[in-house]
């Protein structure tokens, strides 16, 4: 007797595989433009200045971002995040042995990467007389590029930088 | 003669999909709002952040004529500041932005803009800096720094 080919029961829904397909492609373009998790270093608590103006940054592999605080004696204090640990470090201006670890730091990273954008962080009461010898010690390393961290005003588009 | 029909079950053979593509649909969605909406911040740029105003380094060559630039002088007032440029004189960040707005089409009209410093004393505070920066930069002044700390 010749067997009947019985036809496939009926599943009741539609093939989902193709939506599965462009649904993974999706989320592994998100996770890949996605900064979530990326650790500049950038102290998130800092009460930031707010602007209208200002530019975002996609590219934060290529920055360096330093957190300067008011220090003793007029001299700041500044935290980076040490790209070869991957931890937070602070670097003073001058040592009392005349070294200067945060000029050193910059020229070290500048000479792996020219093009290096520095971002500046600080609180909205730090003084001038802390930001200064930033700025100076970043034109002493030869890093002209420096971007001052500013808290968006709400409502406001933002233009874009590579 | 009953045949047992072995075939059945086939077509819905292998694992449920249902679940993965629920969690994958909700990751997605939280990497999209993550992705569409940047950070909380963004930043000013700036390629001459400091000018030295001493001398120094090589002399310039004998027919140069250094360019005057535009001093804006920001000292502490109250718990505020004060903006001093030229006959420009103000307290309020809004009546500054004004000003440096009709200043830079004063520049423009005589065809040259000069450098735009800003020069605070060590007491400022960066919340001013940054505002009067961005006064500046709204102004389409293009090359703003700051000086060394006046005393």
């Amino acid at each position: 007797m010749r067997k009947k080919r019985s036809m496939p029961a009926p599943t009741g829904g539609v093939n989902i595989t193709s939506l599965c397909d462009i649904m993974l492609s999706l989320l592994i373009f998100f996770m890949l433009v996605s900064k979530r998790g990326v650790n500049t270093g950038a102290d998130k608590d800092m009460p930031l200045p707010q602007t209208v103006l200002g530019i975002s940054i996609e590219d934060l592999g290529n920055t360096v971002t330093l957190n300067v605080y008011a220090g003793l004696a007029d001299e700041p204090y500044v935290t980076t995040l040490d790209p070869a640990t991957g931890k937070q470090v602070t670097l003073r201006i001058t040592e009392p042995g005349g070294r200067r670890p945060l000029e050193e730091f910059l020229t070290e990273v500048r000479k792996h990467n020219p093009e290096v954008k520095l971002i500046l962080r600080g609180a909205v009461d730090l003084p001038y007389r802390y930001l200064e010898p930033v700025l100076r010690t970043a034109a002493a390393a030869q890093v002209s590029n420096v971007n001052f961290a500013t808290g968006k005003v709400e409502g406001v588009a933002t233009a874009s930088a590579g | 003669m009953k045949m047992i029909n072995k075939d059945r079950g086939h077509a819905d053979a292998g694992p449920n999909l249902l679940p993965v593509v629920n969690i994958t649909m909700v990751v997605l969605i939280v990497f999209m709002i993550g992705a569409s909406f940047a950070g909380p911040e963004h930043y000013l740029v700036s390629n001459v952040p400091i000018t030295e105003s001493g001398v120094g380094g090589a002399p310039p060559p004998a027919d140069y004529v250094p360019e005057e630039p535009f001093e804006i002088l920001v000292n502490p007032y109250g718990d505020g500041f004060e903006a001093i440029a030229g006959n420009i004189r103000t307290t309020d960040m809004a009546i500054l932005r004004a000003a440096l707005h009709q200043k830079k089409e004063q520049f423009q009209a005589t065809g040259k803009l000069p450098p735009l410093v800003i020069s605070p004393t060590g007491n400022v505070h960066y919340e001013f800096l940054i505002g009067v920066f961005e006064a500046a930069n709204e102004a389409e002044f293009d090359r703003v720094s700051f000086a060394s700390a006046r005393q």
